[in-house]
């Protein structure tokens, strides 16, 4: 009898002992590891992506599912996937981390993709666009878009404007080969006839060459894809002096933001981009997004698609952290939870689609136009709930 | 026949003044390691700091975009002196090697400043009114900035003629080059001149930067982006060679843009495969001495 | 040919000659290797980045070796590292994946394909060997651009993976093989590199560095023997490419870039151009200075960078190797 009352006094004294290490250990911590570029060739866009970082944290806060988020940020510095695999090892390895994030370029991810693999790590992928990446991990989610979603929509526009002469103009690195692929394939199958491309190398420095080209061919459309920043301005001015811009539909992707603009004349006024996202959509997140944004950063920043890609890639990954409350973390579950999910992003609604990890989303397509006086991105068409498309050969 | 008229005067109007730009920038290097034997990797830095005071300063001052230009030229070629006082004429007694990782060094440290200054991206930069727009030559719109360009560099060009083959500056200096000890021996104090034609090397890149914003865009990594395709110039036209640093500028920008007219593809290749082929043939530089 | 009086137009910084190594060899060199090992063990969780450190040394080593004995400057030396990298990536896709072997037949590639190329451009020196160099690794960085389907392009060579050293070292995250099998690689090239140096064969190089015309009219075959000298420092970079692919089971066009070509140009000289172990101090100070600095700020890595090189070009004459001679020969003479 006496045993039993010791026995069962010392359970209960073990519990009450333990309760507070229980309660404490709900608030344990969870590492997050961010793989960005603070500097380097891409320091612009990385600055996007920490600020959508920074505003979903100010709109969310850092603690969820019983659990302190606390985030290590790390710098590529370049492209350089060497780096890149040996960040994500640190990061996993040594920092702890349990959920990645971040992810520009593709070769980011696909160097890392390995160690991913190896130490079982979910992974969000913030705006890295290849088609062919989300097989190299079956840990990866994308939160920014296949490129080919783009590519497929500017076609399909291009298309649904009547044109059918296309001229497509890339920058010869993969991202650029894809959307050619993606572009050629629906603007085909769509009756469409692509009467040249081009690739235009990275280091290009005068693009009138290219646009001297171009504005020999009888077309009807360019579609382009060159990287944001000095390729994007050089090209687009030399277009004009061209008068290609002014003669054909010329559509391409992310070279021109409304935080960009300011780098641009007027004669970018009628460039046409298809992307996922588009400072002047009106819904309540995306107000509440720029809000904050100006609100932290100064009335001068404008919300791009990287940041709110950052932004949406912060969600999922808070799913992840959400599914995993009062349990100690589990890679699986976690990154189950960010699959069949819909967010609603300021881009409108995103789905990751269960089967494929790709995300389904409306691609908008933006004009510039000046507005009161300003250049502007306005949304002149939408294409709704688009899948990543699946090339046929 | 016809379908190769309207693209050969293309070629023409763009690669020439494509040349120019290089031309306008590279001077002041070709000057530099001819005269002081120096090789100064961050070169370009004059170049974009003129290019960045230029498009910055209408703003902060309120001028118009000339008197802003003048005034950014004029500000770098005080950092020249000074910078050349304080740094560069150090480099002078080193080997090649130190002065590379010296220059390096310098440009480094040049970019992260500007990095710290200005941010990251590219920098915006509009030409007044009276530059945009296009002009007909020989049959072909023709950007009038181009025009311009090209102007400015006739404009340098003539200026670079009458200095140093019209005046005693000149002849004084070409004395310099061609024979220091007998230039010491004469008593001439050969350090002020090495001085002063840094001094024009660095305004030059300068008015180069500015001039050239509309074909190299102006952002920090500027001088280690371009880096490659001065060093081109000034290693096919020998040393201290002037006239051939025209030739070669000229051709360079006449093969970049003729290569990526026609084979796009291979645009990155054709500069470089040339660069080749000249340093193999003429290890000397493209022309001899001065003409 | 170089103009008679002058080393492919590069004057030596400061004495430090093959006598020097005898001196070097006693106990400060072997201080070197000591802490490299004591690494592996103070820092356990830095393995894998002292790896990628060992690796980018013995690819300085090998362009040292070319700049310093052989008066060779090249702004193009990554051209051999990056196609050592690619060779030792494809063989590990093609199935061959014993990796030291696969070591070996990437040096063999590089150093055959050197062979030709020295032959063509070592006619060269000073400025125009320079630009031929950087030129040439410009186009073969954009022929691997273009060439995706063997080189992956900019997304790069992924799948690799390799079989165990010598069937019982397994690769692991944590970086353990990785830094042994580096650094054993890397003091077998030095030992050969040190006898090499001090062999007649590399006293006749230092002969062709300070003065090739009397050389060649000494009867040395010079442009022989540079090519060979080249060539045995092509294969060292390829050695290097290989084990940097090996470590990280990865190939990336920026194995070839300039970038990478002048990072190790500045390791060198940093480290001190006309020493051996000038790559071995120059390298690791490089790349840990760059590391710490990027951890604490990444903004600021550049600015500290840029200062290091223009303090040690200034104060440093010789580089580090240089300067801690000097200090060594000064203890000496007291």
């Amino acid at each position: 009898m006496k045993r039993q009352l010791l026995k069962t006094l010392l359970a209960t004294a073990t519990i009450a002992a333990l309760a507070p290490i229980a309660a404490l250990a709900q608030q344990e911590t969870i590492r997050i590891g961010i793989v960005n570029h603070d500097t380097g060739p891409f320091a612009t866009p990385g600055r996007e992506i920490r600020t959508g970082i920074e505003i979903f944290r100010e709109l969310n806060g850092d603690t969820v599912g019983g659990r302190k988020v606390e985030i290590i940020f790390r710098d590529m510095g370049g492209p350089n996937p060497a780096t890149a695999r040996r960040l994500v090892e640190e990061l996993v390895v040594r920092d702890k981390v349990s959920i990645l994030g971040g992810f520009y370029l593709t070769s980011d991810a696909s160097a890392a993709s390995a160690v991913i693999n190896q130490t079982n790590t979910p992974t969000v992928l913030f705006v890295a666009a290849s088609p062919t990446l989300l097989t190299q991990s079956q840990l990866f989610v994308r939160a920014g878009q296949n490129i080919g979603q783009s590519a497929v929509a500017a076609a399909q526009f291009a298309l649904k404007s009547g044109k059918r002469k296309a001229y497509v103009a890339v920058s010869d690195y993969a991202p650029g080969h894809d959307v050619q692929k993606f572009f050629r394939s629906a603007f085909e199958a769509g009756g469409g006839k692509i009467v040249d491309e081009l690739r235009a190398p990275l280091n290009t420095v005068d693009y009138a060459p290219i646009a001297e080209r171009i504005k020999n061919a009888d077309i009807d459309v360019l579609d382009v894809f060159v990287p944001p920043g000095a390729a994007a301005v050089s090209f687009s001015k030399a277009l004009a002096a061209q008068g290609v811009m002014k003669q054909n539909l010329v559509i391409g992707m992310g070279e021109a933001e409304d935080a960009d603009l300011n780098l641009f004349d007027d004669s970018i006024i009628g460039f046409h981009q298809a992307l996922y996202y588009a400072e002047s959509l009106d819904n309540p997140e995306n107000k509440a997004f720029t809000a904050a944004l100006k609100k932290k950063y100064g009335n001068d920043r404008s919300p791009t698609f990287a940041a709110v890609s950052a932004y949406d890639g912060m969600a999922l990954i808070y799913k992840m952290i959400e599914s995993q409350r009062g349990k100690p973390f589990d890679a699986k579950t976690a990154h189950q939870a960010a699959l069949g999910v819909t967010i609603r992003s300021p881009r409108g609604a995103l789905t990751i689609d269960a089967a494929t990890r790709e995300p389904v989303q409306d691609i908008h397509i933006r004009r510039i136009d000046k507005v009161s006086g300003k250049l502007r991105n306005t949304v002149v068409d939408t294409f709704k709930a688009v899948k990543a498309p699946v090339l046929a050969n | 026949m016809d379908q190769l008229t309207p693209a050969v005067t293309f070629i023409l109007l763009y690669g020439v003044s494509f040349g120019i730009v290089l031309f306008v920038i590279s001077i002041g290097l070709v000057l530099t390691l001819g005269l002081m034997r120096i090789v100064n990797l961050a070169h370009g830095v004059f170049a974009v700091l003129g290019g960045y005071l230029a498009f910055k300063l209408p703003a902060l001052l309120d001028i118009g975009f000339l008197a802003a230009a003048v005034t950014a030229v004029l500000l770098v070629l005080l950092i020249g002196v000074v910078l050349e006082r304080v740094f560069f004429r150090w480099l002078f007694g080193m080997s090649e090697l130190e002065q590379v990782l010296a220059t390096i060094g310098f440009c480094f440290a040049f970019i992260a400043l500007l990095t710290f200054a200005f941010g990251p991206n590219v920098l915006a930069t509009k030409y007044p009114e009276w530059l945009s727009g296009n002009v007909s030559v020989l049959g072909r719109p023709f950007p009038v900035y181009r025009v311009f360009v090209m102007v400015a560099g006739l404009v340098i060009l003539l200026g670079l003629w009458l200095l140093f083959d019209h005046t005693s500056f000149g002849a004084t200096l070409r004395a310099c080059v061609d024979n220091q000890s007998m230039a010491k021996a004469s008593g001439i104090n050969v350090n002020w001149y090495f001085s002063v034609a840094f001094a024009i090397g660095a305004s030059l890149a300068a008015i180069g930067g500015i001039v050239g914003a509309g074909m190299l865009p102006l952002e920090p990594l500027y001088p280690f982006k371009h880096l490659p395709l001065f060093l081109t110039i000034v290693a096919l036209s020998g040393f201290g060679n002037i006239k051939a640093s025209l030739v070669v500028s000229l051709v360079v920008g006449l093969v970049d843009t003729a290569g990526r007219y026609f084979v796009p593809e291979l645009g990155a290749f054709t500069v470089f495969t040339l660069l080749v082929i000249l340093v193999l043939w003429r290890p000397q530089g493209l022309l001899m001495g001065w003409k | 040919m170089a103009a008679a009086g002058s080393a492919h137009g590069l004057e030596v910084g400061t004495e430090m000659e093959l006598n020097k190594h005898n001196f070097w060899r006693s106990r400060v060199g072997l201080l070197w290797w000591l802490m490299a090992l004591a690494c592996y063990f103070i820092f356990p969780d830095y393995r894998g980045f002292g790896a990628s450190v060992l690796v980018m040394t013995l690819f300085a080593l090998s362009f040292g070796l070319a700049l310093g004995f052989a008066g060779i400057i090249s702004l193009g030396h990554a051209m051999y590292f990056g196609i050592g990298a690619y060779v030792a990536g494809r063989l590990a896709l093609a199935g061959w994946q014993e990796p030291i072997s696969g070591v070996l037949i990437s040096g063999l590639v590089t150093g055959v394909l050197a062979i030709g190329i020295g032959f063509v451009i070592l006619r060269l020196s000073g400025l125009p060997l320079l630009m031929v160099t950087m030129a040439l690794s410009v186009i073969v960085f954009e022929a691997a651009n273009k060439a995706t389907s063997i080189t992956g392009g900019d997304d790069g060579l992924t799948g690799v993976s390799f079989k165990p050293v010598l069937g019982i070292f397994n690769w692991s995250l944590d970086g353990n093989v990785q830094f042994l099998y580096s650094l054993t690689w890397l003091a077998v090239v030095f030992l050969f590199a040190r006898r090499l140096v001090s062999s007649p064969y590399g006293l006749s190089m230092v002969g062709i560095r300070e003065n090739p015309l009397r050389m060649s009219l000494l009867g040395a075959p010079v442009l022989r023997r540079l090519v060979v000298m080249y060539a045995l420092c092509a294969s060292f970079a390829g050695i290097a490419g290989a084990l940097l692919t090996q470590n990280t089971a990865f190939v990336g066009l920026q194995v070839l870039s300039l970038e990478t070509s002048v990072d190790v140009l500045v390791m060198v000289v940093l480290g001190g151009a006309f020493s051996l172990y000038g790559a071995l101090l120059g390298a690791p100070v490089y790349l840990i200075v760059k590391y710490v600095t990027q951890q604490w700020n990444p903004f600021y890595w550049m600015l500290v960078i840029g200062v290091l090189l223009m303090g040690v070009t200034f104060f440093l004459k010789g580089g580090i190797a240089g300067f801690l001679s000097r200090i060594f020969q000064n203890r000496r003479t007291e």
